[in-house]
């Protein structure tokens, strides 16, 4: 064997980061299947098992929604649940177009129902998702809060699953329900996108639920415990990824988080590649900064779920980027300078590896949701691994670089809304 | 059923493409068999039958972990070795997949077309009411039938009389002359039970070797004369054979029950006309 060089070192550094990574993904494929049996083989009849109907608050933050929040509201009045025993919130948070006018009309035209909209202002709103929930939690008097974004559409026995799931485990502090795509068919983009959440929840979500008994609340259709709220005094205003932060909260306080994959919400995703850029690195710019912020007490852990997540965020972020990175300043310097990898080997086999795991895993991801395991979407998976994915390196760049930029700047981070269509 | 069958077709000739060219490719590229290729050949075969009797996503996370597996086994032999390989290793990451999805599809569709076969087993079962040789009405038909005439009798206090006919020896006869000829038969002899009844009268065959008669408005009087008849008619069988007429001679027991309040339920009423079979003699 030869002499080692730095670069052989880094080379190879980046080679077992990612077939780790390869060998987590497998195994949380795998569990996601478990899961996804688990569930099926329950057959859970909603509507006669759930006895007991605990009070929910609803909460909906909306900053300029007009175009979607009419919709959203119908369909959440329609939530099949005691109508007695569910309250709304609307958080009007700094509106500047027809969002406030909407939403008194609603009022007005279901007097009989518990609706709430308080609207804010420059002064007292306007300072992103957290500060929003902040702000309606302290208004919801019941047991129990529940999150929709203000362009979701519930199925009508989602609210059910989420209170069935959470009131069954005195384990759980919070239980997510699943988000679909509701505009998937609209062009490429959104079919990705369609394809990326399905897979994100069954492998992540359920597989990590099923492995390690925890998941991230990822902003939509999740039921809460109240007092656990209070216990940790609502959301951190300062974090943009405000779900991932205060599931590692949860975590810290020994509660559990699930995923109840039968209650189903569906949500508009970006159709425009830029809309979906600033989206992207809104969620990576604040996963980073949760990963940063807990990473900095990992020694002094001692929550096995909060180590075990942290290691998730950073096998994602910083073990994969960097080795992705690496590789190909490798090749670069390979192609262009003397420096080169004094390794011999057929290294394509781990780019050949990644590449049949990647289509392998997704397509078993799409064959536990119904109807969507066929050819159109095969095909889509296998150009997706050379597109969509490379997109996520560049926002994963870049909300390193912004999170870099906001420290080293102390540039305030601005919460960006997604814009709707 | 007609997309499932076609889908059948192109599976199983995708996997017989797959298993030739596997062959092929190892006939070209190996001058000699090494133990590890075996093992790779073994392991796919494996794969294809794990893929076809469970189902399509237990194979491919099989599929996926076989190929991981393997992956990473070439990439330690060339890190650690200088282990350039032979050049198909890389082929088998791509054909252990591939081979479980197109057989395991090709399981799908046939679980798709069996389910299909049962199902429709059971819903012809459910659904047919007539014997289909001699086109009288079977035995589902004449219990729903029975429970009808006998509550219309307890209403109305009209007399109901059951009529059991067992053709004796009937395996014998089967034996003798063989199934088509006893169908035969069997159908004459339905014939002969129409003529010898009356319009209002229902007919059926409830058992292979039995039939019954439900005869409403009739005392047990009435329906001995109607027995007689039949036993007569039944007892000597013309049939048209190639050497001419041919005579047969049946044994055949009747057994007549007038309906009383004090039977409730169609099968025990059925039971209880069987009984009298035994006073025929």
């Amino acid at each position: 064997m030869t002499k080692l060089h730095t670069v052989d070192y880094l080379f190879l550094y980046s080679i077992i980061s990612i077939w780790l990574l390869l060998l987590f993904n497998a195994i949380l494929t795998l569990s996601g299947y478990m899961y996804y049996l688990n569930i099926k083989s329950k057959k859970i009849d909603i509507l006669k098992e759930l006895k007991v109907f605990p009070m929910i608050s609803i909460l909906i933050p909306a900053h300029n929604e007009e175009k979607v929040i009419n919709k959203t509201l119908k369909s959440v009045l329609a939530l099949d649940y005691p109508e007695d025993r569910f309250e709304i919130i609307v958080i009007n948070d700094n509106s500047v177009d027809n969002t406030g006018v909407i939403l008194s009309d609603i009022k007005k035209r279901y007097k009989d129902r518990k609706i709430k909209v308080i609207t804010t202002d420059k002064i007292t709103g306007g300072k992103g998702k957290s500060n929003a929930l902040n702000i309606g939690f302290k208004e919801a008097v019941g047991e129990y809060v529940v999150v929709y974004d203000a362009d979701n559409t519930p199925e009508k026995l989602s609210l059910r699953y989420l209170v069935y799931a959470i009131t069954k485990d005195k384990n759980l502090g919070a239980v997510i329900g699943k988000f679909r795509t509701r505009n998937k068919n609209k062009n490429l983009l959104t079919r990705f996108i369609n394809i990326e959440t399905i897979s994100f929840q069954w492998m992540s979500q359920a597989g990590r639920w099923k492995l390690f008994k925890l998941c991230t609340i990822s902003g939509t259709n999740f039921i809460i415990r109240k007092d656990i709220l209070d216990k940790l005094g609502g959301w951190d205003v300062d974090a943009i990824a405000e779900d991932t932060e205060i599931s590692f909260r949860i975590y810290k306080i020994g509660y559990r988080i699930s995923f109840m994959p039968l209650s189903v919400t569906w949500e508009q995703e970006p159709e425009k590649l830029n809309i979906w850029f600033k989206q992207r690195n809104r969620w990576a710019q604040g996963n980073i900064y949760v990963l940063i912020k807990y990473f900095k007490r990992i020694l002094k852990e001692r929550n096995y779920s909060v180590i075990f997540d942290l290691y998730y965020f950073f096998s994602v972020y910083f073990l994969f980027l960097s080795s992705v990175i690496i590789s190909d300043i490798i090749f670069i310097l390979g192609i262009f300078t003397p420096i080169k990898v004094s390794l011999s080997g057929n290294f394509v086999i781990i780019w050949l590896l990644a590449y049949i795991l990647f289509v392998l895993e997704i397509s078993i991801a799409l064959t536990m949701e119904k109807g969507e395991s066929n050819s159109k979407n095969l095909l889509l998976v296998l150009i997706m691994y050379f597109t969509y994915c490379q997109l996520w390196l560049v926002v994963a760049i870049r909300g390193f670089v912004s999170y870099i930029r906001g420290g080293i700047l102390k540039e305030k981070i601005k919460w960006y809304k997604t814009e709707r269509f | 059923m007609r997309k499932a069958n076609r889908y059948i077709d192109i599976y199983f000739l995708l996997l017989i493409i797959l298993v030739f060219s596997i062959i092929t490719l190892i006939f070209i590229t190996v001058e000699e068999l090494q133990l590890s290729q075996y093992i790779l050949i073994g392991l796919n075969f494996i794969m294809i039958v794990i893929a076809y009797f469970t189902n399509i996503v237990i194979g491919l996370i099989t599929s996926a972990f076989l190929v991981f597996f393997y992956g990473s086994y070439i990439l330690y032999e060339s890190i650690l070795y200088n282990n350039t390989f032979v050049e198909n290793s890389y082929i088998w990451i791509i054909i252990f997949p591939l081979s479980t999805f197109i057989s395991g599809k090709f399981g799908e569709y046939i679980l798709q077309v069996q389910e299909k076969v049962i199902n429709l087993e059971k819903q012809i079962n459910d659904l047919v009411t007539i014997d289909e040789i001699t086109g009288l009405n079977n035995m589902k038909e004449f219990i729903k039938d029975l429970e009808e005439e006998m509550s219309r009798s307890k209403r109305h206090k009209f007399g109901l009389v059951l009529m059991i006919i067992e053709i004796q020896y009937f395996e014998e006869l089967i034996n003798i002359y063989g199934r088509t000829k006893a169908n035969t038969i069997m159908k004459i002899m339905a014939n002969l039970i129409e003529k010898a009844t009356r319009n209002e009268d229902k007919r059926y065959k409830v058992e292979e070797d039995m039939f019954a008669i439900i005869m409403p408005n009739t005392t047990l009087d009435g329906a001995e004369v109607v027995k007689n008849r039949l036993k007569k008619e039944l007892e000597n069988i013309l049939i048209q054979g190639y050497k001419g007429e041919e005579k047969f001679k049946f044994d055949v027991k009747v057994g007549l029950l007038e309906y009383d309040n004090n039977i409730n339920g169609a099968l025990k009423f059925k039971e209880m006309a069987e009984r009298e079979l035994e006073f025929d003699v």
